[in-house]
């Protein structure tokens, strides 16, 4: 792995590089005192990673990983800075894969550096994991952004209704759980939470991320033929109660449980970004379905070389998502494609997404529950999903 | 001939004599200057209306509600004036209108009386009435019955008012029998239950926004104007219709207290009673000095050699519950026939409320600039402490690689000193000096534990320059070295400055300085961080400025001089930098108080602080402190 190091402090550099000393085998380091000085060096080798201050006399750190963003964007992007002021870090999370604090220690810094790199393998397209780390933020349903903001700014408005809102939304739940889970807020346990992501940030935070930093921005309706953004969330709501139902079935510990239902608010991550980011070719994905009676999976795998999951996990990977619901996401299709087996929120979603989406090729991966020992449980869990749909319906 | 004191002075001026008309030059001339006068007049009340309207966004309502008050009362004490002349009704009548277009900006004010029958209202005097309908406002009558606005304002005996006649039912469109207009308001004069006139309020095109403020000075005038018309009515009883003011003056919320010629006091009013603590009875006739109220005459009577009135801020008095209290508001001198003094009138509000505000305004802008603070020094001490820490990581792991290899060359030793050493044992050797890397170990070893030192003193001098700023310990004057505290200042301010602008410094040989070193490094540290953004704003992104920072010994006093390159101050707001809330910096960079307190607290230090600025070249603030500061 490549790594580009960028601080205006000399001796920064100095102690980075005599503290990673022993990560030469393994990383090619390099160094640059300015973000313009960066940039020279961008130009002529090829990184994995760019790690920079922000506060920097000319170009600072906001720039200069705005301009990775549009020239590499394949290039992960990561900020280490002594600012403690919240608004300039919410201003450069468009931009920025992960954020760490100074004085930070050596092991979140490795630890960082290599999930970023382990997380690029989700992916084995080029030209893909380029169009997924350019992404600053992703578009949300409109009636929920307008309700998010005017939610912020209720002179009433309470943590609760916000984190509903949130919690409604696909883009705004992976957002905030990306916010939450930078090293710069320093939970120790990753969060999959919508509402302790909200609780954890507080409100203010979350109206400066609506309100200025404008983290949050409505999709357009209409740009992909055949794609429903509303029907994709329905999807993911339905999935993410069924998975909430599981977890509870199986008397799972609470932090399966919240991963599983994290992880299938966002099994759809991949979608809403090949649908924002490459409409054309998504349409056409959306079409060879139809036309030639594809899986979706197929006719992704057709045009794009990848799958909405892979291309899912790959961002919320880059996002510092919790691992289980990377995993969760990864493979919510082809649960048999993971290394491990046990009863982790990827049993869970897979199972979940089976039953609320019956008749999908493949779906449920029966050798996978009988591996796991759960294939009589299907059965009951289906059982009680309909028994949970035939009580909320009116 | 009689001419008014103020055209006479002009005319002095313009060498005319009043008995000679002067040419057509000299009376446009002679025009323009009285329009001055008045100009001057007018930006005075200005002068007392700012004074009292702190404008900050937080006391907005408070002052918002004084204004208001005053108006009111301003409005309210010019018709009882206007009610006690001695003029003809009719003309009583038109003043009273006058009044009421002025109070409520209006375009037409008519007064109306109710005929001998009761059947109808007529007018009898107006203001402002357009000359081509005069005879139509004098002739219509107006129905007094059997009309759905008339019946409304006889029934509910209250001012009704409408910003949209066309659209109002309640009001047909020829009532007035004058051209279409727009909003309309009409005042009763009621007295005994009976209808016996009314004031009505004409905006021809305007969609007239009516506020409670107007209307209840409507309902005022209505009263009053009906009390008189009836006091007249009944013989012209002077002394009721004086009762009648004074009733007036009892009841506005100001305090009001007039004081004679021989310094007696002749008039107390409610607000004077409640806010003092002092009867109207134990008041008047006293000498204002014996009075006992526990505020300082002295000051009072200062504003009153000023002759055409003087703003009063904060006069503090003796509550009657024992707290400290403070007055705002004006005195006027009083003049008699022959130029001579006739006493003065005092009108105040109690303010004690507005301090405590301002007081935690000031409390909040100290915590906002502690706050910058304590985010740039954090900036400033994560940055060493990450690589304090990576050195001493490495220093750290070096030194296990280098016991390792002591180990090795330690058995070496032993086996060399045994006359036998063994291949194994050499290539071992070999291997922990590669595993080590002892060249790498050599030459960065030092530099980690020189760096390590380096970082630890960058972090000491930051915390020593924080301790050496706030002076946490130090409430007194104390003789300060002001160019060490320019020094702490800079340190501390070093974060925010050194992105956007280098810092020269040229401090010369200055005396000690009796001050409050703390407060004058608040006042330093704005000003730079000032002069940080001035500088930000006008290179842009990337662009880098200078500020010089200069003291010099001047005799008793000491100078700092401290210069930005930034874009200068615009000349629209020069006079208005050192005004409390004024900011030109967007909500939540400031609170507009930084220049504000910065003046008052050189000016605490009995010194000055001025600025010189040029536009595209930068600003420079002088600020002139005696060494013997501080009382």
């Amino acid at each position: 792995m490549r790594i580009l190091f960028v601080d205006d402090d000399a001796p920064v550099l100095h102690g980075l590089r005599r503290l990673l000393h022993p990560m030469r085998d393994e990383w090619d380091m390099h160094f640059a005192g300015s973000g313009e000085e960066a940039l020279i060096l961008l130009e002529r080798i090829t990184f994995d990673a760019v790690v920079s201050d922000m506060r920097m006399p000319g170009m600072d750190g906001a720039a200069l990983l705005g301009e990775v963003q549009r020239r590499y964007p394949q290039i992960v992007r990561v900020v280490l800075s002594g600012q403690s002021d919240q608004t300039a870090i919410l201003r450069s999370l468009g931009s920025t894969h992960q954020y760490l604090a100074k004085p930070c220690d050596p092991d979140t810094l490795k630890r960082v550096l290599e999930r970023a790199c382990a997380v690029r393998r989700l992916l084995a397209d080029c030209a893909l994991k380029k169009v997924v780390s350019q992404i600053g933020m992703l578009p949300s349903l409109p009636d929920v952004y307008v309700a998010l903001v005017n939610e912020c700014q209720a002179p009433d408005g309470s943590v609760r209704k916000v984190a509903d809102v949130i919690a409604g939304d696909l883009a705004m739940t992976a957002q905030v759980l990306h916010l939450v889970n930078s090293a710069f807020f320093g939970q120790v346990r990753r969060i999959s939470d919508p509402l302790q992501a909200v609780q954890l940030l507080g409100l203010n935070t979350i109206k400066s991320l609506v309100l200025s930093a404008q983290v949050f921005m409505a999709f357009k309706p209409g740009t992909v033929p055949g794609f429903s953004l509303e029907a994709v969330q329905a999807h993911c709501l339905a999935t993410s109660a069924c998975a909430g139902l599981i977890a509870r079935a199986e008397r799972c510990s609470p932090e399966i449980a919240a991963d599983a239902s994290g992880a299938a608010l966002l099994i759809e991550t991949g979608s809403l970004v090949l649908a924002a980011r490459s409409p054309v070719q998504y349409g056409e994905a959306l079409r060879l379905v139809e036309a030639r009676s594809l899986s979706l999976t197929e006719a992704e795998q057709e045009v794009f070389g990848a799958t909405h999951a892979e291309v899912g996990a790959y961002l919320l990977g880059l996002w510092a998502l919790p691992d289980p619901v990377v995993e969760a996401v990864a493979y919510h299709h082809a649960p048999g494609h993971c290394a491990h087996r046990a009863v982790s929120p990827l049993t869970i979603v897979h199972a979940a997404e089976s039953i609320v989406r019956p008749a999908v090729a493949g779906m449920p991966d029966l050798d996978y529950f009988e591996q796991l020992g759960l294939a009589d449980h299907l059965a009951v869990w289906q059982e009680r999903w309909g028994r949970e749909l035939a009580r909320s319906a009116p | 001939m009689t001419v008014h004191p103020v055209l006479e002075r002009q005319l002095r001026r313009l060498e005319l004599a009043p008995d000679r008309p002067p040419g057509l030059e000299a009376w446009r001339s002679l025009l323009e200057r009285i329009g001055a006068v008045y100009r001057a007049a007018d930006e005075d009340r200005y002068t007392l209306e700012r004074s009292l309207d702190l404008s900050s966004r937080d006391l907005t309502t408070v002052n918002e509600q004084i204004r208001q008050r005053l108006r009111e009362t301003e409005t309210l004490l010019a018709v009882s004036q206007v009610i006690g002349d001695d003029v003809p009704l009719p003309e009583m009548l038109r003043r009273v209108a006058r009044a009421t277009a002025r109070a409520l900006r209006a375009d037409m004010v008519g007064a109306y009386m109710s005929d001998a029958a009761r059947n109808c209202l007529r007018a009898v005097a107006g203001y402002h009435v357009p000359a081509e309908l005069r005879d139509s406002f004098a002739a219509h009558p107006i129905p007094l019955r059997e009309h759905p606005a008339m019946d409304e304002v006889w029934r509910g005996q209250r001012v009704i008012y409408t910003s949209d006649a066309p659209n109002d039912p309640r009001f047909p469109s020829q009532l007035l029998g004058l051209r279409p207009l727009r909003s309309m308001l009409v005042s009763p004069m009621i007295v005994d239950g009976a209808p016996l006139g009314a004031l009505i309020a004409v905006w021809w095109t305007a969609a007239h926004a009516f506020t409670d403020t107007e209307v209840r000075i409507a309902d005022g005038i209505g009263r009053q104007a009906a009390m008189a018309v009836k006091h007249r009515q009944a013989g012209g009883d002077l002394a009721r219709a004086h009762a009648q003011t004074e009733q007036l003056l009892a009841s506005i919320a100001w305090v009001l207290v007039a004081v004679d010629a021989e310094g007696r006091i002749t008039r107390w009013n409610t607000a004077a009673e409640q806010t003092f603590g002092v009867s109207r009875e134990e008041a008047i006739g006293r000498p204002a000095d014996e009075v006992a109220i526990a505020w300082s005459w002295d000051v009072v009577r200062g504003g009153v050699a000023a002759a055409a009135g003087t703003r009063l801020d904060d006069v503090p008095y003796r509550r009657p519950d024992g707290g400290d209290g403070y007055l705002a508001g004006r005195v006027t001198g009083l003049a008699d026939g022959d130029g001579g003094s006739a006493g003065l009138v005092v009108l105040g509000l109690d303010v004690s409320e507005q301090r405590i505000l301002q007081a935690q305004l000031t409390q909040a802008q100290k915590l906002e600039s502690i706050g910058q603070l304590a985010a740039g020094v954090a900036h400033e001490v994560n940055t060493p402490i990450q690589f304090v820490g990576d050195n001493a990581r490495f220093l750290q792991t070096a030194f296990e690689d280098l016991r390792t290899l002591l180990d090795a060359y330690g058995r070496l030793h032993v086996a060399a000193g045994g006359g036998a050493v063994e291949a194994d044992l050499l290539e071992e050797v070999a291997r922990c000096e590669k595993a080590a890397d002892l060249a790498y170990l050599m030459e960065e070893v030092p530099a980690a534990a020189r760096q390590t030192i380096d970082g630890v003193n960058r972090v000491a001098s930051i915390v020593r320059a924080l301790k050496d700023f706030a002076h946490p310990d130090q409430t007194e004057s104390v003789a300060t070295d002001l160019n060490r505290a320019l020094l702490s200042t800079l340190t501390v301010a070093r974060n925010e400055v050194k992105y956007v602008a280098d810092v020269e410094t040229d401090l010369g040989e200055l005396p000690l300085v009796v001050c409050h070193p703390g407060e004058l490094n608040q006042v330093f540290l704005n000003i730079v961080i000032n002069a940080t953004h001035a500088i930000a704003d006008a290179v842009g992104p990337g662009g880098r400025g200078l500020i010089s920072v200069r003291t010099v010994a001047e005799g008793d006093t000491v100078l700092i001089a401290i210069r930005d390159t930034g874009g200068g101050i615009p000349e629209a707001i020069r006079e208005r930098i050192f005004d409390p809330f004024f900011t030109t910096k967007p909500v939540g960079r400031g609170t507009g108080q930084g220049l504000a307190l910065a003046r008052a607290t050189v000016q605490r230090h009995r010194g000055t602080l001025t600025f010189e600025t040029e536009i595209g070249r930068g600003t420079t603030f002088f600020m002139r402190l005696p060494v013997q500061g501080a009382a």
